[in-house]
């Protein structure tokens, strides 16, 4: 018996069955409006919070005890640093929000994959750079509860420090990159399927996203060489 | 669309839905979640609808979306018939029909996604013209690939046929 048939075959009972109640129908629709939401989405809101609330953490830190210079500049800078970056968790949202599922499927799944290469260019290094923060604030709190100051300047002379602010930074970012490049993966043999002028698009978005990412990558260092510079000399003069 | 229009295109189109999720996911569960989010999903984006293209290609590029989107989610291995399932599908023997339909269903479950999609708009007897829209694929690649994926159905279908068989039915 061919396929077709045996299809055909259950159009006619579908047509003879009444699915599902109007009634119900709308019961689905309202129930169920709240309930989606995209982890990436979930991922963005929590990152978001964590990170509002390490700047809370250092204003706490900054409105106790002595106010220097350092502890202003600290404050200032993280608390700045901290606000782009909730700043870019929002556009990301906002692009994961606007996603077209209405358009067709293999352009959607490019959407998606130019989407999820940009979720793993900037909220990789954006969602690993609040641990270091949160580690200097906890070194911070224990100082002040032990020595009754937050001792910021001692902690910036320990290089013992830098090793657990590194590691913090480090760990989560690799845990990660290798999450998100299986997903991605995934992804390239969901959308895979056999056809050159599907693989030859995903190439083009995958090479033009590795360059941006290596290129954020490589401005990161820099700029944590720079610090890092910055730190070694204030502490050799 | 107000929410009455709404209701009564979802309505009439509930059983394109229901088989579209039927193509998907073997389990009513994951059948039922596919069907309220797509249903979600349609309702959020009801304004994108335009009228120069039909609503079936709407609803099945939006429907296929997110199938497509729930199955990399809801991951799993490949599908083998177990016994209980065998015997399952042998008391449904008696009432021809609906055996061959859960066959079918169960092979087109060993096809890829994209390939699911593809199968079901040409068993729902969509154009060419009209998978190739709702695809985003040209007509021409839309024709290769199904007369790939045809045979590797027919084969899939076989194997299912052949191991209830096996199961002494």
């Amino acid at each position: 018996m061919e396929l077709e048939q045996i299809w055909n075959r259950q159009r006619v009972s579908d047509n003879e069955r009444d699915w599902i109640s109007r009634e119900a129908l709308r019961t689905f629709r309202k129930r169920y409006a709240m309930g989606i939401m995209l982890p990436k989405y979930r991922l963005l809101v929590f990152d978001s919070v964590y990170k509002a609330i390490v700047v809370l953490g250092y204003v706490c830190l900054f409105c106790i005890g002595e106010l220097t210079l350092l502890k202003a500049g600290t404050t200032i800078l993280i608390s700045g640093a901290m606000g782009l970056l909730i700043l870019k968790n929002f556009r990301l949202k906002k692009a994961i929000q606007n996603l077209d599922t209405s358009q067709d499927i293999i352009r959607t799944l490019k959407e998606q994959y130019r989407l999820l290469y940009r979720f793993y260019r900037e909220f990789l290094p954006i969602g690993s750079m609040t641990n270091p923060f949160l580690v200097l604030a906890g070194f911070q709190y224990y100082h002040l509860l032990k020595y009754q100051e937050d001792g910021l300047v001692l902690l910036l002379h320990d290089p013992v420090i830098y090793i657990f602010l590194v590691l913090a930074f480090v760990v989560p970012f690799v845990v990660n990159k290798i999450t998100y490049a299986a997903e991605l993966k995934e992804l390239e043999q969901l959308i895979d399927i056999g056809l050159d002028e599907v693989s030859k698009e995903i190439d083009l978005i995958r090479i033009k996203e590795k360059k941006r990412a290596r290129r954020i990558l490589f401005s990161l260092l820099v700029l944590i060489g720079l610090l890092t510079l910055l730190i070694i000399l204030n502490a050799i003069i | 669309m107000n929410e009455g229009d709404f209701d009564k295109l979802v309505h009439e189109h509930q059983g394109l839905i229901w088989k579209l999720c039927k193509t998907f996911f073997r389990n009513e569960a994951d059948q039922k979640d596919l069907f309220q989010d797509i249903l979600y999903k349609l309702w959020k984006g009801k304004d994108s609808f335009q009228q120069q293209s039909r609503v079936s290609t709407w609803i099945y590029r939006v429907g296929l979306n997110q199938a497509i989107d729930k199955t990399r989610t809801k991951k799993k291995g490949l599908v083998s018939l177990s016994e209980a399932n065998a015997l399952n599908l042998a008391t449904e023997r008696a009432r021809q029909p609906e055996y061959d339909i859960e066959a079918l269903y169960r092979a087109i479950d060993q096809l890829k996604p994209l390939e699911k999609a593809l199968i079901l708009l040409y068993l729902e007897q969509e154009t060419y013209r009209d998978i190739a829209e709702v695809m985003g694929l040209s007509e021409k690649n839309v024709s290769v690939k199904l007369v790939r994926i045809k045979e590797k159905l027919k084969g899939y279908y076989l194997d299912v046929i052949k191991q209830l068989e096996q199961h002494g039915t």
